[in-house]
């Protein structure tokens, strides 16, 4: 009696579920589920956020890739670069500069102490080829000029002045008088 | 043929194109600098601009485009327009300036006006442009002066040997 029972509560658990698992059957089939589950996701997700601005997405393969190209690159030239001396320019690479640019078109050089110094002959070989040819070339502009005739007073661009002007500009208008009370003025003040 | 010809006819000892017209330029800015001057009432621009002229007159002088005897003259007109703008706070070159000036005015303007018990910018500035015509007439009549010269010599000589 009592097995009897439970087969029968059993045979129709299994039937619950049968029929359970038919109707989500049907609904699965017929309701079109799974667009209905994606559409439910889409809506409760978040957007993404986006950003300020919109940097091409570079592979961290490749990032990595490159930042182990570029250090192998400097340690090589680390390694085997050629070592001079002294890179930078000493003080009588800098004075020989000067003296080569000292007269230049453009370039006034206050002072040059110890030009002889600079000038001494095999000096220049530790400096790099251009900069040396640099300065190979302003010596010889700098010579080249130097054997020129020197421009006169003639070719200043002074205006021309009659003896009449002369007269005129020093008696009637009195230039040098007004000047000078101008000048001792200032020089009193000083 | 002409050129040559013009060239043995001319005095050896005239003076070159260069020559007078150096001179000439250096007056020209001397006055032009005072006018300048005179206009804008900036005394740094007096005095560097007298620095500048003497820096050229030193260059006219070793290029041979004016002679000693412009080259000393107007140097002294330099020296004394500096001693006078030069800046005496202390009275410490007063002396100086004092006896310069008188010894300046006195050869152009002469004793009396030297010997005045107070020397004033006026006579200083006559006697400054006194000088300044004074070389521009050298200047032009340098030639003439050489020339006059040269016929006077030849007439001396001339006498001599009769």
């Amino acid at each position: 009696m009592e097995n009897d029972l439970k087969e029968t509560w059993e045979d129709e658990f299994q039937t619950l579920i049968r029929e359970d698992q038919d109707r989500a059957l049907a609904t699965f089939r017929t309701e079109n589920f799974e667009a209905r589950v994606r559409a439910r996701i889409a809506d409760t997700a978040e957007e993404p956020r986006r950003r300020p601005f919109a940097l091409p997405s570079i592979p961290a393969r490749g990032v990595a890739m490159a930042l182990v190209i570029v250090a192998a690159v400097a340690a090589v030239a680390i390694v085997f670069w050629p070592r001079r001396p002294s890179p930078l320019l000493t003080a009588g690479d800098v004075r020989a500069l000067w003296t080569a640019l000292d007269g230049s078109p453009g370039v006034k050089i206050l002072s040059a102490p110890g030009t002889s110094e600079a000038a001494r002959p095999g000096r220049h070989s530790e400096l790099p080829s251009s900069f040396e040819r640099t300065l190979s070339l302003l010596r010889a502009q700098r010579q080249a000029r130097g054997n020129e005739a020197a421009p006169g007073l003639a070719e200043k661009p002074v205006p021309h002045l009659s003896f009449r002007d002369k007269v005129r500009i020093l008696y009637r208008d009195k230039v040098i008088e007004r000047a000078l009370l101008l000048a001792i003025e200032k020089s009193k003040e000083v | 043929m002409l050129i040559l010809l013009a060239a043995s006819l001319t005095p050896a000892e005239s003076p070159s194109p260069a020559e007078r017209k150096g001179g000439y330029v250096i007056l020209d800015t001397y006055i032009a600098v005072f006018r300048e001057m005179a206009a804008k009432g900036s005394n740094g621009i007096l005095e560097s601009n007298l620095n500048n002229i003497m820096t050229q007159v030193v260059k006219a002088k070793t290029q041979g485009e004016i002679d000693d005897i412009f080259y000393s003259r107007f140097a002294r007109l330099m020296a004394v327009t500096k001693l006078v703008i030069v800046p005496d706070a202390g009275h410490i070159l007063k002396p100086i300036i004092e006896r310069e000036t008188r010894r300046f005015v006195e050869d152009i303007l002469g004793e009396e006006a030297a010997a005045a018990p107070e020397l004033g910018i006026g006579t200083l500035a006559e006697s400054i442009t006194q000088e300044l015509l004074n070389l521009q007439i050298y200047l032009d009549t340098k030639d003439q002066r050489k020339k006059m010269m040269e016929e006077f010599y030849k007439k001396f000589d001339d006498t001599a040997k009769k």
